[in-house]
């Protein structure tokens, strides 16, 4: 088995907030091999976004990478200097954000946007070997070639998304992060857009980090997940596999409240449960039904079962 | 999360003269203020009386800062002399931030109606208008003394913290929070005082500095251009003398420089709160 | 529409200009359906369909160009005519940012009891006793310590749960949420919709749910209203428009979907969802739904439709003349 394409070790990163610090991200590991389609699942403050912007050198600088490595392809992301970041941002990982439509350039074409794009990063290529390209890669994501002379607010947000999606695979990635990518759609063009990701990258063997907070959207995509929870990876496996018998009392939790909702079988509920994240031992104590002393105390560590098809980091499981 | 018993708005003095510039400024503007009141434990000299000394001494053991050209004790004058400033500039600034929120609030309130569009337009009108001339003019007109001081100074500063506070009312009359309390039926009067003004406080208290700052510069100004009160002594007043009796052309620095780094100081002072302010809506 | 309907939403339209008045918005055009007490309706759209103008409107936060609503067979609103506050205390809202629906600088007993302060009560031991009620209503507690916090000491969901507390501490008779669970997180939407179907059922509230979430509308509601671009394309029983949706753009939206159980996921997607959508123009005459429809006819470029009754539900397209 060839090595993966990337590699998270024991990444912990910090934030320093008004004088607190902070971790968001702790003690992270997963691979990403070449052609997965990988979903990180998490709410608001499992850490995914920062992970996502770590592994894209676009950290803010109150962060601070208190250890690990971001291995890509062998090469330790997080030691690259800015020189060395343009020729592998977009290049060879490219990223599709959730705000990413306003990105655009609202006084240039599109067509010239996507020009000027292109010779960033590849100087030496001829004005024609361009525009054949873009134009390519236009219709794959099933533009028309006229909006090339648009500008960016007489296209729809569904077009822009577009856009951001051809702009991406413009240099031909190996590995393509998208974060959120859908958000801001209405829920057809959404259903589009994550249809359009899937056979692109299956076609052009892309390797895609899907990053959301909907699980059930993660499902049209991606065959294996990532489960984040308070900074850290809970839960890993065949997306499949996790529905239907979720480990980890988190991805419990939360299939369980989804399926309520999907089946109208609503049970009484309890009052406001804490949804504080611990920050001692597990962050998931403080609302685990499971939890134990230990738990309480110390930091669960990822352990493969069932004949290492999963990955939890639970004190419920052993090896 | 922590949960606070008191407040927290009221923890703001305390992490403004906790700090480095805020106990700094605030402790040389108590400075000026109180000094005026001990002036006769520190030296002799009442400064106004005319002949305690020589005329245009240079500084002296018995005259720390000489004397001007009628003779009275320079060190005496600065001590006094910045009493009126500070008092000028902090009234200044006080009916100032009353006009603000007086005519701010609703002018970004109903800043699509036509009431709104009014008060904007008097604003704007009141914005152009030359400062200097209109102070001299006033000055001249209504008189010297340090209520006219306070009453031309007010006049000029109330219109440019006004557009910054009425912007901030602009867009905080759109939020959420806003809508609700209309969807519970709060009047707009309640609304802009209730509501809405807690959230700009902040800023007005940032802005009211500025006016006091400029104030104090303006009110130097006016009194340099003999328009202030001849029965006190500020700084502004000593300048103008010193100015008329040609202490410059004469080389008397001691009765020009004291008044001019008075006022620097002062300034500077304000500012330092200024800042911290700003460090504190920033950081907490 | 019939006697007994709580309240009754008659031809409503609503048109937002530029400041120049060179762009025109037809936020909503002629919506008219009825409410009954006691029901759960939920009106679901996407962003430009109109529904949060709407609820804005039933709630005095916004003007009707056209039409009016009537509430327990009294006109409370019209084009001139702003809700009265005798009207106003039953309805009550919760917007969908719980970030943006507090004061900050309001402690959360200062946000709650607004709306009893407006109307006069200033007994401050009486406040108290209802906004603690309210407190444990929505399953805040212990109430005394939430009273005294800042929405910043607040996590998303526990703002959403004051902002309801807020909203029904005056008891109204109708409830409208706004995208309840929207920015909530997946595994704290079912605690919310829990919280909303108890209160309603035990203060015999009427509520109304706008979303575009189907899953969610499913739930809260036995009525459905379909919303697009600013008009009804579909209204009936829930049961009904989940089973066999008639609207193009309804089945759309439910093959679209995204569903944890793989079953359910088949049967939605055998529904014709929408080809390529980059011809998203404008349109002036016809059926606004034209351009993205699979099923169009001629006739739909140039007449719109009005809203036909089929034997169970009303569909606005000539597919049920």
């Amino acid at each position: 088995m060839s090595s993966p394409l990337l590699e998270v070790k024991n990444l912990t990163i910090s934030y320093k907030i008004k004088s607190k610090i902070v971790d968001v991200v702790k003690d992270v590991n997963f691979k990403l091999n070449k052609g997965d389609r990988l979903a990180i699942v998490g709410e608001s403050g499992s850490g995914k976004t920062t992970l996502a912007l770590a592994i894209l050198g676009l950290l803010p600088k109150n962060a601070v990478v208190k250890s690990g490595e971001i291995l890509f392809n062998g090469i330790n992301l997080l030691k690259l200097t800015s020189n060395q970041w343009r020729d592998i941002r977009w290049r060879k990982i490219a990223m599709i954000f959730q705000a990413s439509m306003n990105g655009l350039d609202p006084v240039m074409k599109i067509g010239d946007q996507l020009i000027e794009l292109y010779i960033y990063h590849n100087k030496y290529s001829s004005k024609e070997d361009v525009k054949e390209k873009i134009v390519e890669i236009i219709k794959k994501v099933n533009l028309s070639p006229t909006v090339l002379n648009l500008y960016p607010h007489e296209l729809s947000g569904g077009m822009k998304q577009r856009i951001i999606i051809a702009s991406s695979l413009l240099l031909n990635p190996d590995l393509l992060i998208a974060d959120e990518p859908t958000t801001a759609l209405d829920v057809i063009t959404q259903s589009e857009i994550l249809s359009l990701i899937k056979r692109i990258s299956e076609e052009r063997n892309i390797t895609l980090m899907f990053i959301t907070h909907d699980i059930s959207l993660a499902s049209l995509l991606c065959k294996k997940v990532l489960i984040m929870y308070g900074g850290t990876n809970m839960e890993e496996g065949e997306l499949r596999e996790v529905i239907s018998n979720p480990l980890h009392p988190y991805t419990k939790h939360l299939i369980s409240s989804l399926l309520e909702i999907e089946n109208g079988t609503l049970t009484q509920s309890k009052k406001d449960l804490s949804t504080y994240i611990s920050f001692s031992g597990c962050p998931f104590n403080l609302r685990c039904p499971y939890s134990d002393d230990i738990c309480k105390i110390s930091y669960p560590k990822p352990i493969m079962v069932n004949d290492n098809s999963r990955i939890v980091r639970c004190f419920l499981y052993k090896r | 999360m922590e949960i606070p018993k008191d407040n927290r708005y009221l923890k703001i003095p305390i992490y403004l003269l906790k700090s480095v510039k805020g106990g700094l400024g605030f402790t040389v503007i108590l400075t000026f203020s109180i000094l005026p009141f001990l002036r006769s434990f520190i030296v002799k000299y009442n400064p106004q009386t005319v002949g305690v000394g020589l005329p245009n001494q240079p500084p002296s053991y018995a005259h720390l800062l000489g004397t001007t050209s009628l003779g009275q004790d320079v060190f005496s004058q600065f001590i006094s002399g910045g009493l009126i400033p500070i008092i000028v500039g902090i009234l200044t600034g006080i009916f100032t931030s009353f006009l603000v929120i007086i005519i701010a609030l609703p002018m970004g309130y109903y800043s699509d109606k036509l009431s709104g569009k009014f008060i904007a337009l008097l604003t704007d009108i009141f914005l152009v208008i030359p400062t200097l001339p209109l102070i001299i003019i006033l000055g001249v007109y209504l008189g010297p003394s340090v209520f006219n001081q306070v009453f031309v100074l007010t006049l000029i500063s109330w219109p440019f913290p006004t557009r910054i506070v009425s912007s901030q009312v602009m867009s905080l009359k759109e939020r959420g929070f806003i809508l609700s309390a209309k969807a519970c039926g709060a009047s707009d009067m309640k609304i802009m005082f209730e509501e809405i003004l807690p959230n700009v406080t902040t800023l007005i208290i940032s802005n009211t500095i500025l006016v006091i700052i400029f104030a104090i510069l303006f009110q130097t100004a006016i009194s340099f251009l003999g328009l202030g009160d001849p029965t006190q002594i500020d700084w502004g007043n000593m300048l103008y003398y010193a100015e008329q009796s040609g202490a410059i052309a004469n080389g008397e620095w001691w009765w020009v420089i004291p008044p001019g780094i008075g006022i620097m100081l002062l300034a500077f002072s304000f500012s330092l709160l200024f800042l911290r302010i700003e460090e504190i809506m920033r950081d907490y | 529409m019939s006697l007994n309907d709580l309240l009754v939403i008659k031809h409503i339209s609503k048109i937002f200009r530029n400041r120049r008045g060179s762009t025109e918005i037809r936020a909503l055009d002629d919506v008219t359906f009825s409410i009954k007490e006691g029901e759960k309706i939920a009106i679901i759209g996407e962003s430009g369909s109109g529904k949060t103008t709407l609820a804005k409107i039933l709630v005095g936060l916004v003007q009707p160009d056209e039409g009016e609503i009537i509430y327990q067979g009294r006109v409370i609103i019209d084009k001139n005519k702003k809700i009265d506050d005798k009207a106003r205390k039953d309805f009550g809202i919760v917007f969908q940012d719980p970030y943006e629906s507090l004061n900050p600088t309001k402690t959360v007993f200062d946000s709650i009891s607004l709306p009893l302060r407006v109307r006069g009560i200033k007994n401050k031991e009486l406040l108290k006793e209802l906004v603690y009620n309210a407190l444990m209503d929505v399953g805040l507690s212990p109430p005394e310590e939430f009273m005294r916090r800042y929405p910043h000491q607040l996590s998303g969901g526990q703002r959403q749960r004051v902002a309801l507390a807020r909203a029904i501490i005056y008891k109204p008779k109708v409830l409208i949420a706004d995208e309840p669970t929207t920015m909530i997180d997946a595994s704290l939407k079912s605690e919310i919709i829990k919280l909303l179907l108890n209160i309603k059922q035990k203060f015999n509230m009427t509520l109304i749910t706008i979303t575009h979430e189907f899953n969610i509308a499913r739930i809260v509601a036995d009525k459905l209203v379909v919303m697009y671009k600013g008009r009804i394309v579909e209204e009936g029983a829930t049961s009904e428009i989940l089973k066999s949706p008639k609207h193009p753009y309804t089945q759309a939206l439910i093959s679209s979907i995204p569903s944890l159980n793989s079953k359910l996921q088949l049967s939605f997607n055998s529904y014709n969802a929408i080809t390529n959508s980059y011809d998203e123009k404008e349109i002036n005459t016809g059926c606004k739904f034209y351009f993205r429809c699979p099923y169009k006819l001629e006739k739909c470029l140039n007449k719109d439709p009005p809203l036909f009754s089929t034997e169970k539900s009303k569909v606005r397209c000539f597919l049920y003349e």
